[in-house]
């Protein structure tokens, strides 16, 4: 429902290009002017700022629902994505299926093979002396190692990764040629996820398709085709954007911070709680959407029965009343309370896969090309940031080159 | 009844820190800890939802005295 007389009403759009210009200070003024807002735009929505109400709502989800998605507007790579579409307690149910694939001690026993593969990858552009940080290296690992987890051939990735980088990159996209396009590619990677789906059935292997594909919940009851998809679709975009994005934020702030990265040189104990830091300012997330169950109170603002919110996580990370000096990268931080991965029962099933994809990464690159030099000039910054911090392109060289 | 944490399988997902605040914390190496010896009236609810809500089940109860 639209706002009472004394609401603050916002032009906020995490979608617009004007938030991506200038994110700090739109959040900045978001916190401190607009902290619970109604937004005018995607057919009107509540933005929430502030870290005490965005936890506050995440953490009461039978009145913040997740049941018509996690985007506003929903995805262009569709919505019933499974378990992110869920409330409690179906949620959990699918949870427990995937979780045992995702926590930091089924993550380490991957760590030998993803580092041999990102060598593979790094490898090659320490050779060739110059290369581009977002195509060579963000927009390759992490999507690479989950079709690998879930089942899918080294084969197939390149066809993937052209597909999910054109749909995600294009979040608030009305352009008729290219939403035509997308929804091609969401039909070929539909039809990819329900081809291994099949093969499964048939040969279980060692990979997450087997289980997803057979009785995953126990019940004896096979997913549906269009369930199936909703897992794998979730499981396919999002670890994709979001840590692609945070490799390369960290490469381009320890390019204008040389004495970071020395001090993470010196010692690689140090990168975790740097990437935590990394990530609660520069959002691979910005916000998360629900839907409103009952009237509620939030911040001063009454949200009524079936309107959305918007939970602006990237505004919540920087809140001053949570993070002293927010906008200050401070790799000593203490970033437990952070809540760059969400919060409550919805918070990233991928985490411990993400941070030791991130980890991995900048340990190689400070291993095989620690001198690199970020061409910062040409840095392009993405004019959709939606979806998360984006940058387009992190144009480097070696330092001798 | 007293809740509890299994200190060798919290990986710090903090799922029961955000659905039980007020039973829960993280300590200071991101291990989640019981913050009350007791629960308290309420807690029960939101202390089960965390026993479901954990990843790694690392989150129980112990019940009568």
């Amino acid at each position: 429902m639209p706002p009472g007389q004394q609401t603050r009403i916002t032009d906020f759009s995490h979608h617009d290009s004007s938030f991506a210009r200038d994110p700090f200070n739109t959040i900045t003024r978001l916190l401190e002017d607009e902290p619970v807002a109604w937004s005018t735009k995607h057919d009107g929505f509540w933005v929430v700022n502030r870290f005490d109400d965005v936890t506050a709502a995440f953490r009461d989800y039978r009145t913040f629902s997740s049941q018509r998605g996690a985007a506003i507007p929903v995805l262009n790579l569709g919505g019933d994505h499974i378990p992110v579409s869920m409330d409690p307690p179906e949620h959990a149910k699918y949870r427990k299926v995937l979780n045992p694939w995702f926590t930091a001690e089924a993550v380490a026993e991957r760590e030998g093979d993803i580092r041999e593969f990102v060598r593979g990858v790094v490898r090659p552009l320490a050779e060739a002396g110059q290369w581009d940080f977002v195509p060579d290296v963000a927009n390759v690992v992490p999507g690479s190692v989950i079709l690998g987890i879930i089942g899918f051939g080294a084969e197939r990735r390149a066809d993937f990764l052209a597909r999910m980088e054109l749909a995600m990159s294009h979040q608030g996209a009305t352009n008729p040629e290219l939403l035509a396009q997308i929804k091609q590619d969401k039909e070929w990677i539909d039809n990819e996820i329900l081809t291994l789906m099949r093969a499964r059935r048939e040969q279980p292997q060692d990979d997450l398709m087997s289980i997803l594909a057979n009785d995953p919940l126990g019940d004896g009851v096979e997913l549906t085709d269009e369930q199936m998809v909703g897992v794998g679709m979730l499981l396919l975009l999002a670890g994709f954007h979001t840590t692609s994005a945070a490799f390369a934020a960290m490469m381009v702030h320890l390019s204008k911070h040389p004495d970071h990265r020395q001090w993470l040189i010196e010692d690689f104990g140090r990168i975790p709680a740097a990437i935590e830091e990394i990530i609660r300012v520069y959002s691979p997330a910005t916000a998360e959407g629900r839907y409103v169950t009952k009237d509620v109170e939030l911040g001063g603002e009454t949200l009524n029965a079936g309107d959305m919110v918007l939970l602006n996580i990237a505004a919540a990370n920087k809140d001053p009343r949570k993070f002293d000096k927010p906008l200050e990268v401070d790799f000593l931080r203490d970033n437990r309370r952070a809540i760059s991965f969400g919060w409550g029962v919805h918070r990233c099933l991928g985490q411990h896969l993400a941070k030791a994809v991130l980890k991995i990464e900048i340990e190689t690159v400070l291993e095989l090309m620690p001198d690199y030099v970020v061409d910062l000039d040409r840095v392009v910054v993405s004019d959709a940031m939606g979806i998360g911090f984006v940058h387009d392109s992190v144009p480097a060289r070696l330092a001798d080159q | 009844m007293k809740p509890g944490i299994h200190r060798k399988l919290c990986e710090s997902n903090a799922v029961c820190v955000a659905l039980a605040p007020d039973v829960f914390d993280l300590d200071d190496d991101g291990i989640a800890i019981p913050i009350v010896g007791e629960l308290g009236d309420g807690h029960e609810d939101v202390t089960r939802m965390a026993i479901d809500g954990c990843p790694r089940a690392a989150v129980f109860l112990v019940e009568g005295e």
